[in-house]
């Protein structure tokens, strides 16, 4: 095979293959601004600038494709000197308002400030500054930390397919606005804050609400939609503040939706049931766990006949728990969209699902029924769902007695005898089947909320006489 | 380890070196200086870098701090929380700022992290009070000293 050596190290690389990937093999970590793994290359920012033996310039190592033999110097005397110069000409305008900027601590412009740049200024000229105009729900922008490295413009092209950012003027006083200044349409807006390398693209949802550096992050799955897009969610003292994709060449690639993005807000809602409820005459009265057990236990085991509606935002695992507790009742899963995965299909031309519900396929590989086969009249209904999926509306009413388990919000309680708090796709783990057949395990990224606890637990203390949920 | 020491000829009569002593004691009583302030009317002048009780520094009434963090990361006791805001005419504001006071060691870290200039430890060190108090936002907006 091939082969280049990167600072006296010998690295295989494929036909094609770019200098800064190459290198990335080894741990050796180009700067980089303009070059994206999943945008095309451009080679304008110049940071990624190293030394080909023979070459008499500099070249650029996102564009530069490697040959065999070739020797590469990334530390030289004069890519330093290269590199140190590109950095101070980024900065020469750019605002430093760091203590201000969300980006700060992930930021590639202080990284490569603090790795490759000058420790002063040698500028005391005014910086350039712009007036923001607004792009949308989504994304915040702050043109005066913006280096030009045009990756927002090549993702709106490639990834979202709407063509609405452009570079208008030129040299000093380039702006990167949309077109006329219209808001966003792409349905990726968000990814637009992962791409820009600076704080000129941040997203509005996350604005201010926490430091970076506060937050630890685990590996998880979003629960959108059926795709079933590998994600990171981010928090700190047990509350999640933003989710970020994770790359998965065979599903997602870098990107999520922004549905997905932001659709982690049930978690937190203040108007999440945290604690069993129970149905009076007028409304609900919130119970501890050992009192309210004993009244469900008797409602279960009095109940001839049990329907069980399983929301398609519930893991394998439980749904294997679910069947095996209530093994002589009729199982029906639930989606709000779709009533079965054959009517599932792709929304746009990136990742987006009609199906919003994440385990639809899984649910159907298990064995249950769809929804449309529900019929009234059973004495006992009993939901499960993870909050992705609303309870509901009027479906209590559909039998005698019902009882929810999971998650929900108190707006959708009308007609439930018992209200039972389960967690959310972020607090458990477990199994996810995507639209494609693809099994997904993920890792509860959060303790549970409340008082709500794992199906399993709830379930057990059903048939256990001190009545104590785990 | 035990060092003995050997005693002098006259610090063998025990009687003579009390009085010896005692002559000292006797001097700083009738012609020493007194060292003890009659607090409260007169006051001891301590460093101008002292560390006391904090403030927030403001600009025609404005507060320097912008929100950014950084003193609640470096300090040691964990007890300055901050909530971060926007308002019209300021991008970044803190719309809390509790410092949890019985907390903090005065080390004077957030003082030294701060980039705005705007946390600021006083000269002032009379902070006993008769509740656990928590510095709210309207109380560091005191200006305290001049620094
Ligand atoms: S973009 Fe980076 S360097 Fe610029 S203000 Fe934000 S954090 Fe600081
Ligand atoms: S806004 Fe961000 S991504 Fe877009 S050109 Fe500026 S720095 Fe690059
Ligand atoms: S003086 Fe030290 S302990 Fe007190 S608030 Fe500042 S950093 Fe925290
Ligand atoms: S370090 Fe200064 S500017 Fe930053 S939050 Fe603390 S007081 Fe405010
Ligand atoms: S990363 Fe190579 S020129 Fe920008």
């Amino acid at each position: 095979m091939a082969k280049v050596v990167i600072d006296g190290v010998d690295v295989e690389f494929e036909a094609g293959e770019k200098i800064i990937d190459v290198a990335s093999k080894v741990n050796n970590h180009i700067p980089r601004y303009c070059y994206h793994e999943g945008l095309s290359i451009v080679a304008q920012c110049r940071m990624c600038l190293v030394e080909v033996e023979g070459q008499r310039k500099l070249v650029t190592a996102c564009s530069t494709p490697c040959t065999d033999g070739m020797k590469v110097s990334t530390k030289s005397e004069k890519v330093k000197k290269a590199v140190s110069g590109v950095q101070e000409f980024l900065l020469v305008n750019h605002p430093l308002d760091c203590p201000i900027c969300d980006q700060a601590g992930e930021c590639s412009l202080q990284e490569y400030s603090y790795k490759h740049g000058q420790e002063d200024a040698r500028t005391d000229f005014f910086r350039r500054t712009y007036i923001d105009v607004d792009m949308g729900p989504s994304i915040k922008k702050n043109m005066n930390r913006c280096i030009h490295c045009t990756r927002c413009i090549r993702y709106c092209d490639e990834v979202g397919q709407i063509h609405e950012m452009i570079a208008q003027q030129r040299g000093n006083d380039t702006e990167i606005v949309t077109i006329d200044g219209n808001p966003l349409q792409t349905a990726y807006a968000g990814g637009l804050a992962d791409v820009c390398p600076v704080g000129s693209l941040t997203t509005k949802d996350f604005r201010f609400k926490k430091r970076v550096w506060y937050l630890r992050s685990k590996d998880t799955i979003c629960d959108g939609c059926s795709q079933g897009c590998n994600i990171s969610a981010s928090f700190e003292s047990n509350l999640i503040y933003r989710l970020e994709p994770r790359k998965n060449m065979d599903i997602n690639k870098w990107w999520m939706c922004d549905e997905g993005r932001y659709g982690f807000h049930h978690v937190h809602s203040p108007s999440r049931v945290l604690g069993p409820l129970i149905k009076t005459s007028d409304s609900f009265e919130s119970r501890l766990w050992g009192d309210l057990i004993p009244s469900v236990s008797a409602l279960v085991q009095q109940a001839k006949n049990i329907s069980v509606v399983v929301a398609a935002d519930a893991t394998l695992e439980e749904v294997a728990i679910l069947k095996t507790h209530f093994s002589s009742a009729n199982f029906y899963s639930y989606s709000p969209s779709v009533e079965k995965t054959s009517e599932d299909k792709a929304v746009d031309h990136l990742i987006r699902r009609k199906d919003k519900s994440p385990n639809l396929k899984g649910l159907e590989e298990s064995g249950l029924r769809p929804f449309s086969e529900l019929k009234s009249g059973s004495d006992l209904l009993i939901f499960f769902n993870a909050g992705k999926v609303r309870v509901p509306y009027g479906l209590a009413k559909l039998a005698k007695n019902a009882i929810a388990i999971g998650v929900a919000m108190k707006e959708d309680l009308n007609g439930w005898n018992y209200v039972l708090p389960s967690l959310s796709t972020y607090e458990k783990s477990g199994t996810f089947v995507n639209h494609t057949g693809m099994k997904q395990k993920f890792a509860a990224a959060i303790a549970p909320v409340g008082l709500s606890r794992p199906l399993n637990k709830i379930l057990e203390a059903l048939t256990k006489s001190d009545r104590k949920v785990g | 380890m035990l060092i003995k020491r050997e005693h002098s000829f006259w610090q063998k009569f025990y009687l003579v070196e009390f009085f010896l002593g005692l002559g000292i004691t006797l001097k700083n009583w009738f012609f020493g200086k007194n060292i003890t302030y009659q607090y409260p009317e007169q006051r001891r002048q301590y460093s101008p870098r002292y560390r006391g009780q904090h403030y927030i520094k403001s600009v025609n009434g404005v507060e320097n701090c912008t929100a950014c963090m950084l003193c609640p990361t470096v300090c040691p006791a964990d007890c300055i929380h901050i909530e971060a805001g926007e308002k019209e005419n300021k991008e970044k504001y803190p719309v809390k700022f509790d410092i949890d006071i019985l907390r903090c060691c005065f080390c004077g870290y957030c003082e030294e992290a701060c980039p705005k200039d705007a946390i600021k430890l006083s000269n002032i060190y009379e902070m006993a009070d008769y509740e656990r108090r928590v510095y709210d936002k309207d109380f560091l907006m005191i200006q305290r000293a001049k620094k």
